[in-house]
This record gives C-alpha cells, structure tokens and sequence, in this order.
C-alpha cells in the first residue's frame, strides 16, 4: 500500500476524517464511530440511499485492510472504511442555481430517507454534496457519512436547520430575486449567506414578505429569545413514550417537507446573457460551424478520450460531443446562464458531463484553514487527455491581457497528452472588436505567430483553416 | 442510552431553534387531533363490525 495522506478538508468533525491511499480514498473512524458507520451501512438505510444513487458507495474493510492501513497511520485504535472516489471534486461556489437547487434537493431527500429509518443528518452544509457521474449520468452525492447519526431527541428539532438556510435557500433566494451572486457568499465565507448579514441586505417592506418573514425576518428578531434549558442542554432527552417519538418524526417530516417546498420555489428560472445564445447567433458561416463539429467529432471518434476538459464551454455544443464518444467532460466557464442551460442539457440526455463556475483567467483559489482546505481549481485540474481550447485564447490574451506564452504554459500543464485549440487571426472582426482601438499592442498576434507560440510546448498534428474566417482548429500533442 | 452533544458540531441558531419550537408546538397539536381523531375512527370502525356481526347473528 502506497504513502497515505489526510484531506485537508476533513478535520471538523471529531468522529473521523478522509485519508487517501494512490487511488483510494478512506474515512479514519474511531471505536465508537465506526460501531454507528458499521450499522449504518448494514442498515437498509444504506441500501435505500445507495438506490436512488444519493450516497458516495461506502464498503467495511477486511480486518488485513484495516491492521495494514492502522499502522500506516500508527494509530492502533482507528477503524476505516472505503469510499468510492469522487471523478472531480467540486464546491458550492462553482455551481449554477440549479445545481445548488438540486444539492439542496440531495440533502433533503437524504434526510427522509434517513429519517424512515431511524437516522438523521447531525449538519446540512452544502460542501456534504459533490456532483458526480452515475447510472444515469451527472447527479448530487451526499459523500459525508459522517454527518449521518441515529435520530434522537423527541423534541422534533432539526438542529441543522439554519446551516441549511444559510448554505442552500438564502443564495438561491437572493439569487433568484435580487441577482445576488452566491459565488462569493462561500468564496469569503465558507457558510453560505449569513442570515443576520441576508436580514442587513433587505429593507424593511420586504422584510415582511412571507417567503423572507420566516426564513430571515422572524429568527433574527428571536435571536436573542431565551431558549428553554432542556433544549440548549448538552444532553437531549433520547428516550420517549411512542407518543413522542412519533410526535416528533411528524414534526420533522413536516420541517423536511416544508424546506423542499420552499426549495422548489426559491430557484431561478433559467436565465439569459450575453452568450446563451451564442450557439444560434455567432459570426460562424454555416460551412464554417460545420466543419468545425466534424473536425472535433473526427478527434473524439480516434482518439476517445477519457477525460476532457473544455475551457469557456459556453453551452456546452462541443462538451456534450464528446461526452457521447465516453469522454467524463469537466465544462468550464464564467456565464452562470450558459451553464444553467449546460447543466439541465446534461441532465436531460444524461450526459457525464460536469459544468462548473470558473473563470480560466481567475480560477477558484484554495480556501479555508491553511488556504487548502478547499483546494484551488488548478490544484484539482490536472492529467486531463484532451483540453479543448475553442475561441478562447483572444479572449485571455485581449480582454484579461494574459500574456499568450502564459496561456501556452497553462495549457500544457492541463493536458496530459492532447490539446484542441482554436486560434483566431489578428484581423478577425471579434479579436478587433476586442482590441477596440489598441491595435498597436496586438498587431503581432496572426495566427503564425500564435501557433509558433504553441509549438514550443506541443507538436501539431493536425489543422483546419475554417471557410471563409480567419481562424484555424489544432489538434496538438504535448511535447 | 444518552446521545453525545450534537450542538456543539455546528450552530443550531438560536433565532432558528425558537422557530422551531413555536412551529413544534403548533403542529404537535395538530399531531395530537390528528391522533385522537384517527383513533376514534378506528374505535367507531371496529364497534360498528361488532355490531353488524352480532345483528347477522340474530338473523
């Protein structure tokens, strides 16, 4: 067995953390814990949710797996499981509305299942749900067993009710209603959108509207309300007559109920931008446009790859191409509206395809406790076969003046073989609608010079000068 | 058996208990008509077999 090394990410939760092995990934548990996993997993708790594909698959270790890995950790006590491992790992902040909708979705439907069953959910934060690759192509997976406990107290009080509303229906909320970006709410603080800072942002007419009355309006006026002892008590009462146990699975059910409720409201109907549409309105001739879906389709039908990464997807035309020859697509860009479209697309053909929110230019940085306990983009991002770098270039190199030997380097870094690039002509009338006036800085930029550029890093193998434009396909290898 | 301290994994919110408390105690008492409406129906339902049973007898 190879070195093992913990996940940065998980140390908040005392009952165990991740551990990975090469390609393996473990959850470290101690005595206790792994009693109440062991039983999870035997329950048909663990069956029901591994059906609906909402739980990352979890196996019990053979005793010579656990003594081997025990003292790889030299920690004779610890007990481990094994996870399936995620095909990227992705968080909140990169997802679109629908996503966060859906993720929202995952957990509640997680917290029913668990419920009929006698377990429960001890958190409800939205980094528990990554968006995975299943029977029936991109789908949420709640991947933290750990949050997972025997239902107990007879009160009826689902304690992580508020992380739920600050992770999941406050974003979607303001986003649906006021535009909010939620990118940054978990950018800068990992617990979504504040309640006390959600009731600052609105005023008081709308405070009282009921869908912000009883999600932001009312618990900040009872925030300083003196909760009774036996509810803030460190031992909640466990034990109860059948009346209150049933009592409080009726209240829960409702709160469960409730919340999906309000989630299927909250949602935004998928909106437009400046380039939802791209895909019908773009400058292409039809020759052009078609030639260019059969040179791509032509390199995805001989060299199939595995995984793909496509830079500035827009849509997703060419992502979902090269989902359809078994490619696992990573899907990129910064318009939440194209990736909204992507994403229900994806879903709808049940396409692995996963679009997320990054910006090439400005990817998502490593976040939290040490700046990585949510690992940056690029640290995530690598050993991807073919990256597909369709118009994009011009875009970096004029209008976030990168320079074009940087966006050599960073696509070699990406691919580990193969690079599909689309290079656009100084004189094309989008690179000058760009430049606008600055030609003197970008007159060098044809289309030899860039591909001199590219050939330092990556041997062409291939080319198509697109009819009547200005602009030429590439398929290259890293050297 | 007494179950550990879940509070002090995350912060419940004490605005957020509160509403939970208030709306508990409104559906707990829908939970109790609910109950005792359901058990009345049942009661009425099984003396009303009695008693069609016991007039089949007689006839």
């Amino acid at each position: 067995m190879s070195q093992l090394w913990r996940e940065p990410s998980s140390f908040r939760d005392p009952s165990g953390y991740i551990i990975h092995a090469s390609d393996c990934v473990y959850r470290s548990l101690n005595r206790e814990s792994y009693e109440l996993v062991q039983a999870f997993l035997r329950s048909p708790a663990y069956t029901d949710l591994l059906d609906q594909e909402l739980l990352i698959p979890t196996e019990i270790l053979d005793s010579a797996v656990q003594e081997s890995l025990s003292a790889k950790e030299g920690l004779p006590d610890r007990c481990y499981v094994s996870h399936e491992k995620l095909w990227f790992v992705n968080y909140p902040y990169e997802w679109t509305a629908q996503m966060l909708s859906d993720a929202a979705q995952c957990t509640l439907s997680v917290q029913t299942t668990l419920m009929k069953h006698g377990f429960q959910l001890k958190d409800a934060s939205a980094y528990n749900v990554h968006f995975d690759f299943g029977r029936n192509g991109l789908t949420p997976k709640f991947i933290d067993l750990g949050s997972i406990e025997p239902l107990s107290g007879t009160d009826g009080i689902w304690l992580p009710y508020k992380q739920f509303v600050s992770h999941f229906l406050l974003p979607l909320l303001y986003n649906r209603d006021m535009g909010h970006d939620f990118k940054g709410d978990f950018l800068t603080d990992l617990e979504g959108l504040d309640p006390d800072q959600a009731y600052r942002l609105l005023g008081w007419p709308k405070r009282l509207l009921p869908r912000y009355f009883t999600l932001v309006t009312l618990p900040h006026l009872l925030r300083r309300w003196e909760v009774k002892q036996e509810t803030t008590s460190k031992k909640r009462k466990s034990t109860g007559s059948e009346y209150e146990i049933e009592k409080a699975l009726f209240i829960l059910s409702h709160t469960v109920r409730s919340l999906k409720g309000k989630v299927n409201r909250s949602v935004a109907k998928p909106k437009k931008s400046l380039w939802t549409d791209y895909e019908q309105s773009n400058t292409y001739p039809a020759e052009a446009e078609s030639g260019k879906r059969e040179f791509l389709r032509g390199i995805c039908e001989e060299i199939r790859p595995k995984s793909v990464l496509d830079i500035g997807c827009n849509t997703g035309q060419f992502s979902l191409l090269a989902a359809e020859y078994g490619a696992n697509v990573l899907a990129i860009d910064q318009d939440m509206p194209s990736l909204d479209r992507l994403y229900l697309r994806a879903r709808e053909q049940q396409s692995n395809v996963l679009p997320l929110r990054v910006d090439i230019s400005n990817p998502s940085p490593g976040i939290g406790w040490n700046n990585k306990e949510r690992a940056a983009f690029l640290d995530r991002s690598s050993g991807f076969d073919c990256v597909f770098f369709l118009a994009v270039v011009h875009h970096l190199v004029v209008a976030k003046g990168i320079p074009l030997s940087e966006v050599v380097k960073l696509s070699h870094n990406l691919t580990s073989r193969y690079l599909v690039v689309e290079l656009v002509d100084y004189s094309d009338p989008m690179f000058q609608s760009l430049v606008r006036g600055r030609d003197s800085l970008y007159t060098e930029l044809t289309l030899e010079k860039q591909e001199r550029d590219f050939a330092q890093k990556f041997t062409v193998l291939r080319s198509l000068r697109l009819p009547e434009m200005t602009r030429t396909l590439y398929l290259m290898e890293r050297k | 058996m007494d179950q550990p301290s879940v509070l002090l994994y995350i912060d419940p919110g004490v605005g957020f208990l509160a509403l939970q408390i208030l709306a508990g105690s409104v559906l707990g008492i829908s939970f109790f008509f609910r109950r005792t409406t359901a058990r009345v129906l049942k009661f009425l339902r099984i003396n009303g077999r009695k008693d069609s049973k016991e007039s089949d007898k007689v006839e």
